[in-house]
């Protein structure tokens, strides 16, 4: 196995080392986008959402089926997707979150972990029903009049680039709020002393509602730019959730930034090993990666 | 009164049991078998019935789950008379209920359930009906490659028994050059896979990752791969057009054996089309056909039984919605039947008017030897 590996490493030329390697920031843009909507509101509020995946499965499949249905222009089909999974959001907030946040400390954790996965087992088996077929969505047109897309000779992926793209401007708007707005500083400082926070008048109830549909919002987001180059079914909502936790673990639960690396590292390194030794051992050596990070990294933002 | 149960037994409705996964994944095949069935069992109540009686289909939701379809199974053969089974899709489902089939001595009829080991010595009552196994499958596509001069093929098949049993055909019935990359059946994610394929493939089987069949589509194109074709798995049309969108013009085949130029398909399914208002497409076929193949071999054996309609299945030709006349041979393997591709076009047929799609045919394979000859 090691002989083959070699080997194949060596007889491949740089062009289809870059080429893997966009396709693995793409996928690391995918995790960072779910890993931060789990550390938005494990920071915040302490409520680990296992339902992410299922809010990324939600924007994909209401942004295919408005366009299938009624036809609309691609980007009108993104935005459409990705306000359900925040209206669902603001849904599970407004109901099964009020439960959730009556209580505090482990409670209040070990609540979160039952409501949310007995949400997205329920969301699952509904949508399962609904729409038990595979789905996918378009590329805008103005990216894909660059098909093939075949930049100094290289066989790049359109989808991969526009995931890039898409991603890195969410993540970027993400930081922006925070650390530019005034909502945002608030979040922050809820973020870093809730009673500070209480005491300056900030009610963290209103904040905690406030991210936890920007995680969705934003889950909704990975969901569509990931099935642009996927077709994707309704079961794959769980494995998202557990790709989340993997980052937002690695990356630090209440660190973006250490969030979005872990996922960007992870998604490079889960690709390359895909592509070198095969996807099972892949999965192994994302994991072997992830342990080693938390055994390895600095203490950042706990 | 022996005489009386008899007479009574006569007057009663001859049931059809239908164990499909009519919720999860696989949903979508369901309701297209079922309504092809019920609208063939319709008709053929409307000419008459079977040996003067009517056929009934009684049906039950498995959810795909081999448990849940053996307890239907046994209760539509203990409690309601069943004499024909029918539904599975997933070759687990397949696997499992063959051997109720065999235990019960009642002919089950697969809508798909590709895998090999589905029928045997230990299994032989259970039939094929929309989907050969995968050694038929590649000898048809071996065939398709020949007939258009590929010299450089690629195949990503799925780790798992379809999968592997497509990679053993290929390299057994393939005679071009076929490079194949194995890759997990829960993958979606099969760029690294398409970027250890050669530049100028001609053609991608896709044939051996039906969960992937999609992206492996998608993505290849997505690379800048361009076959002039890829093969995909057994889904039903509808399915292929709503997963790939205008992309399944581009490259996609979907392989069935329905013969939907033949005037007998398109009567079907103009009737279908008015009686029901939804299009009549392949895979409603093989639950008409099902329909059909259980009402000719009834009639043919003169009762109504599962014994007497396996063994007179070894023996008769059904005039089906198929190419060729539907025949079995070693059990329930169908012999000498056609393989079609066919190709997505923006036209819908006549009787599908308000699709936006429609099927061109682009290859027709030549008969196909029973599996196990």
């Amino acid at each position: 196995m090691d002989a083959i590996v070699s080997s194949q490493i060596l007889q491949l030329d740089i062009s289809t080392y870059l080429e893997v390697l966009v396709d693995g920031i793409a996928f690391g843009i995918f995790l960072a986008l779910l890993g931060v909507g789990i550390t938005l509101v494990f920071g915040l509020g302490e409520v680990l959402n296992l339902a992410i995946g299922m809010f990324a499965i939600v924007g994909l499949i209401v942004a295919q089926y408005v366009n299938g249905v009624f036809g609309l222009p691609i980007i009108a089909t993104f935005v459409v997707g990705i306000l359900a999974a925040g209206v669902l959001g603001v849904v599970v907030d407004r109901s099964l979150l009020s439960l959730v946040y009556r209580s505090d400390g482990e409670e209040r954790i070990l609540l979160g972990i039952f409501v949310t996965l007995g949400l997205a087992i329920l969301l699952e088996g509904v949508l399962t029903n609904v729409f038990p077929s595979r789905y996918t969505l378009d590329l805008p047109y103005f990216v894909e009049q660059f098909s093939p897309f075949r930049p100094f000779g290289l066989q790049i992926s359109l989808a991969s680039v526009f995931v890039i793209g898409i991603g890195s401007a969410v993540l970027a708007l993400i930081f922006a709020f925070l650390r530019g707005t005034f909502l945002g500083k608030v979040t922050r400082t809820v973020f870093q002393d809730e009673t500070g926070a209480r005491l300056i008048g900030v009610d963290p109830r209103r904040i905690r509602a406030l991210v936890f549909v920007l995680s969705a919002l934003v889950a909704g987001v990975a969901g569509i730019a990931y099935g642009t180059s996927a077709t994707i079914e309704v079961e794959r909502g769980f494995r998202f959730t557990i790709f989340a936790l993997i980052v937002s673990i690695v990356g630090g639960v209440r660190s973006i930034e250490g969030t979005v690396l872990a996922g960007v590292m992870l998604g490079i390194v889960a690709t390359f090993a895909t592509f070198f030794i095969g996807a099972y051992l892949a999965s192994v050596i994302l994991f072997m990666t992830a342990v080693i990070a938390i055994l390895i990294r600095p203490a950042v933002g706990e | 009164m022996a005489g009386c149960l008899g007479d009574d037994e006569e007057d009663d409705d001859i049931t059809i049991g239908a164990i499909q996964p009519l919720s999860g994944p696989f949903s979508p095949w369901a309701e297209v078998h079922q309504a092809g069935l019920e609208f063939a069992v319709e008709e053929i109540n409307e000419d008459g019935g079977v040996l003067g009686r009517d056929l009934v289909v009684e049906s039950n939701d498995t959810g795909s789950d081999p448990t849940d379809a053996d307890s239907f199974f046994r209760e539509f053969v203990e409690q309601e008379n069943a004499v024909a089974i029918t539904g599975p899709v997933s070759s687990d489902v397949g696997i499992r209920t063959s051997d109720t089939a065999q235990e019960l001595q009642t002919p089950m009829f697969l809508h798909m359930s590709g895998d090999d080991g589905v029928i045997s010595d230990d299994r032989q009552f259970t039939f094929r009906i929309g989907l050969l196994p995968a050694s038929n499958t590649m000898i048809s596509q071996n065939q398709l490659i020949e007939a258009r001069g590929y010299e450089n093929v690629g195949a990503v098949v799925a780790d798992y028994a379809w999968g592997r049993a497509i990679e053993a055909a290929i390299e057994e019935h393939v005679t071009a050059d076929v490079q194949i990359e194995v890759a997990p059946v829960g993958a979606d994610d099969f760029r690294g896979n398409l970027r250890n394929l050669d530049e100028d493939i001609e053609l991608l089987l896709a044939t051996g990752h039906p969960p992937g069949n999609f992206s492996i589509a998608a993505q290849a194109i997505d690379i800048g791969l361009q076959p002039d074709a890829v093969t995909g798995s057994g889904f039903p049309p509808g399915v292929i057009r709503s997963a790939l969108g205008e992309l399944s013009e581009e490259v996609f085949l979907h392989y069935h054996m329905s013969d939907y130029t033949s005037p007998e398909y398109v009567e079907v399914a103009e009737a279908f089309s008015e009686a029901t208002g939804e299009p009549f497409h392949t895979h409603h076929s093989y639950g008409y056909v099902t329909g059909q193949v259980i009402a000719t071999a009834i009639e043919e054996a003169g009762e109504a039984s599962g014994p007497a309609i396996q063994e007179t299945l070894q023996d008769i030709e059904v005039d089906t919605l198929y190419a060729e006349a539907l025949s079995y041979a070693n059990y329930g393997e169908p012999d000498g039947q056609v393989q079609i591709y066919s190709e997505f076009t923006s036209d819908p047929a006549d009787y599908a008017p308000d699709e936006d799609w429609g099927l061109n045919e682009v290859f027709r394979s030549d008969p196909l030897p029973a599996a196990g000859n």
